[in-house]
């Protein structure tokens, strides 16, 4: 199987709702997204052969908040007052696959499901080749590799509705067609546990804007 | 964000309300109004003739007007208002009083675009009517409401007999900004006044949706409608320029990025039904009596769909109403006892009525900016949940505080407001910021069952124990809050045991607890010395040592006794027999001390001040009951 599961955790998260993000008073959404949790999957390890889904996450720890005052740069020098709305002491538990990007024609020699699969894995060991960000870039995190599901958690045995949530983005070179396109779906978390619908499942889809791949090849340009 | 889909709900939940009992009270906006000051109203027959007008009373004067987008957000560039607006707009012989930037045609154009829609209604005909005619300010002058100069000019003061100033300079001095409300006269329609027809409301709601074009996905529900370019300002209060959702930085980092667009609607899109109902509620919920204010901070609390909880930030006496203030000697045990009773009453009782499936949300907001309101707390809780962790907050966080009432002290068992608290670790000076950062802190602990930071108990323990840094009133104050934040925190690390009570615990065998005691009881030897010498009172040496008492109490404590030795004396005298007591009491309480414990030198923990409470207590309960027996 192409699953690895691993556990992510860090001080800080911030999953910025897009509505309180355009007026630039950031503040976190509860749980991730299934977007930040693909980059982070992604940080671990990444080719552009593969395509990462995150099947599910596990909230381990409560869900706290903290504020923070912070003083935002301007374009021409000098600074905006803001306040952000973190979450504080996370950790969830991952469980992804990955699956062949069939966009990338050039790169279908590089289909070789165990040899993606055993440098995952050892990636996981390592904690990532990537730094590893909860959200945003000054959330640092940490990875290790654990058994989904091992352990008690916080909310085991609950139940939580987060209501429409940003589910992620359709990027052209996954999608094989020229457009960015926003995903929102209704995010609920059963047993301490969300179970994300397959990008392809998602019902809500918004048209963003026009945007082109990059193509990839095998020589050197 | 569910925030969003939170408020809407709340909303529709409470569309009953929409408009509101009095003006005094901030109403429940109906969608697409506003509310504004209106000076003048102005009475019109079905056909548009004028009957009357009357100067409106400040306390009368908040109005809901219908809006557009643009015309809400309004800042130089002349938009009107669709009914209701200034002179400026309203007024077709504006400028031949001596207004500038006359804005008639527009008002007229948009009221025509109205009338003449689907969702026309007779009595914006006669507006209509009347305003095209183009003689209001005229009309205002012949009817004694407005005034005009030599010139013919508007007169903005009046410079005649002072008693008999017109009611106009009363309640407005900027007279070209004057607002018209409207009443119209229809034999047979209940509803007069304009500003409070529901029928009028709806049509204006549904003629400007009909005039609405783009359509997106609605990041709140989900649901593709009609979106919002602008959102309402106004939401903390009546003067209130800053907006929850904005968008407007089209130059810096904000938004851009993968977003190339410079309005921000490539990043996210909000409807416009949502974004006018839970503005609506927003404001609405904020202005009931129910939500805490403290500068730009607002914290609000309610339960969907709308019924009233206990704000966290609520004092217990508020809550259990029926609770008397407290005889300082009463039994300690009971006391407790019957206050943990009355709580679980109270709580048991909310929870019957709020039934159901219910959610708490709490909220708080803050403004770092003129402009932009942020979000610095949101948590939607069940019901059965949210009372369980408020009651945990008034049940671990109680202590006897004092409140003075007719000039009396007297006392109740609560929790410490959250104001108090800031004060008590700061002092009475703290800055604003600090204020706000620290009740933010405190919320968790309140909300979510989080203890105190220990920042906060270690900067009020050094504060209680600097008792001669500050007057006598702030530093009790000071020392009961400690304790009732020392305590609670003892419980919400342990859960189980080592709880103190309020009244003393003769059991106690811990160090800080029993140097606590030790030295209420130098304090006490002193202090009836000097009261039996006829002194004045002055400061003990133990107060004077506590400070060095707290860092080094076996060395200090040396220092204290010795220094006790001719108050002994005195009190071998004057007071033999309190002498036998008081001593025989240090004994016992010294050879509570576990072994080597008395002759450790080190720093005192926070439960110092507990033992120190409950023996002053204690002293204080004895002379009550002394005082009673001398009466008796």
């Amino acid at each position: 199987m192409n699953t690895i599961e691993f556990k992510v955790y860090g001080n800080y998260a911030l999953f910025t709702d897009p509505i309180s993000r355009i007026g630039g008073e950031k503040c976190s959404y509860l749980t991730p997204t299934y977007e930040a949790l693909k980059g982070i999957t992604k940080s671990i390890y990444w080719k552009p052969s593969l395509i990462w889904y995150v099947d599910k996450v596990r909230v381990m720890k409560k869900i706290r908040t903290q504020t923070r005052g912070i003083k935002t740069l301007k374009i021409s020098g000098g600074n905006d007052l803001s306040i952000y709305s973190y979450l504080f002491q996370v950790e969830y538990q991952v469980q992804a696959h990955f699956e062949f990007n069939a966009f990338h024609k050039n790169l279908v020699p590089d289909h070789n499901v165990r040899k993606h699969m055993e440098i995952a894995l050892r990636s996981v060991e390592r904690g990532g080749r990537r730094d590893i960000f909860l959200g945003t870039r000054d959330c640092q995190a940490y990875v290790e590799p654990c058994s989904f599901g091992e352990g008690a958690g916080d909310y085991d045995g609950e139940e939580i509705s987060f209501g429409i949530m940003f589910h992620g983005f359709d990027y052209p070179d996954e999608t094989a067609t020229n457009k960015l396109v926003a995903r929102l779906w209704q995010q609920k978390m059963v047993n301490g546990i969300i179970t994300y619908d397959a990008p392809t499942n998602c019902k809500i889809r918004r048209f963003v804007r026009d945007m082109t791949a990059k193509t990839f090849s095998t020589e050197v340009a | 964000m569910s925030l969003f889909a939170d408020l809407t709900s709340t909303y529709d939940d409470n569309i009953g309300y929409v408009g509101g009992d009095d003006r005094d009270t901030i109403p429940l906006w109906p969608m697409y109004h506003a509310t504004y000051k209106a000076h003048v109203e102005i009475t019109l027959d079905g056909n548009g003739n004028f009957l009357l007008a009357e100067v409106i009373d400040k306390k009368d004067s908040r109005t809901i007007i219908p809006v557009t987008e643009s015309s809400s957000g309004r800042t130089n560039a002349p938009v009107p208002h669709p009914l209701s607006d200034k002179l400026q707009y309203v007024a077709g012989d504006f400028e031949k009083y001596g207004g500038k930037k006359g804005a008639h045609k527009l008002y007229i154009q948009q009221l025509e675009e109205w009338f003449s829609s689907p969702f026309s209604n007779l009595k914006i005909g006669a507006v209509l009517e009347y305003t095209k005619k183009g003689t209001l300010i005229s009309d205002l002058v012949k009817h004694g409401i407005l005034f005009i100069d030599k010139k013919g000019v508007l007169k903005t003061k009046w410079d005649g007999d002072k008693d008999n100033t017109p009611k106009i300079f009363k309640v407005i001095t900027k007279m070209f900004d004057c607002v018209i409300r409207w009443r119209v006269e229809i034999p047979g329609e209940l509803q007069s006044d304009l500003s409070l027809d529901k029928g009028l409301w709806e049509s204006w709601g549904n003629f400007y949706r009909s005039t609405l074009k783009n359509k997106d996905i609605c990041y709140a529900t989900g649901k593709m409608d009609f979106v919002a370019s602008q959102h309402p300002r106004k939401i903390r209060n009546d003067g209130d320029g800053t907006k929850l959702i904005s968008s407007n930085d089209g130059k810096n980092y904000t938004f851009r990025g993968r977003f190339l667009d410079r309005n921000g609607i490539q990043a996210c899109s909000v409807s416009d039904e949502v974004s006018q109902k839970a503005h609506n509620a927003l404001r609405w919920l904020i202005g009931r009596k129910q939500s805490f204010r403290n500068g730009e901070q607002v914290v609000v609390t309610w339960a969907l769909p709308g019924l009233e909880v206990p704000s966290p930030f609520s004092a217990t006496q508020d809550i259990i109403d029926e609770f008397d203030f407290v005889e300082e000697n009463d039994q300690r045990g009971d006391v407790q006892q019957e206050f943990s009773i009355r709580l679980s009453r109270y709580f048991a009782g909310y929870n019957q009525k709020i039934k159901g499936n219910n959610k708490v949300v709490v909220l708080g907001l803050d403004a770092a900016s003129k402009g932009r309101l942020s979000i610095t707390f949101y948590r939607s809780l069940h019901s059965t949940e949210y009372l369980k962790r408020a009651q945990s907050w008034h049940h671990d966080f109680a202590w006897e505080h004092t409140y003075v009432v007719d000039k009396k002290q007297k006392m109740y068992i609560g929790v410490p407001s959250p104001l108090g608290i800031v004060q008590a670790v700061y002092g009475m000076r703290v800055t604003d910021n600090l204020k706000k950062a620290t009740i933010d802190r405190l919320l968790p602990c309140i909300i979510d069952g989080l203890n105190i930071p220990e920042d906060l108990l270690k900067e009020l323990y050094h504060r209680a124990t600097n008792r001669i840094g500050m007057d006598f009133w702030e530093w009790d104050k000071a020392l009961r809050i400690y304790c009732s934040l020392y305590n609670g925190s003892l419980i919400r690390n342990n859960k189980s045991q080592r709880r103190y009570g309020m009244g003393l615990d003769s059991e106690n065998t811990s160090r800080g607890y029993l140097y606590g005691r030790l030295l209420a009881v130098a304090e006490d030897i002193e202090s009836i010395a000097i009261h039996a010498g006829g002194e004045n009172n002055r400061e003990t040496t133990a107060v004077r040592m506590m400070q060095r008492f707290a860092s080094k109490p076996y060395s200090t404590w040396t220092s204290i006794h010795d220094a006790l030795v001719p108050y002994r004396v005195r009190l071998k005298v004057r007071r033999a027999g309190y002498l036998v007591n008081i001593l025989k009491l240090m004994e016992d309480i010294l050879s509570l001390f576990e072994k080597g414990d008395f002759e450790r030198d080190t720093v005192l923990t926070g439960d110092y001040l507990l033992g120190y409470y409950h023996q002053r207590k204690e002293f204080r309960n004895r002379k009550i009951t002394e005082e009673r027996s001398e009466e008796e």
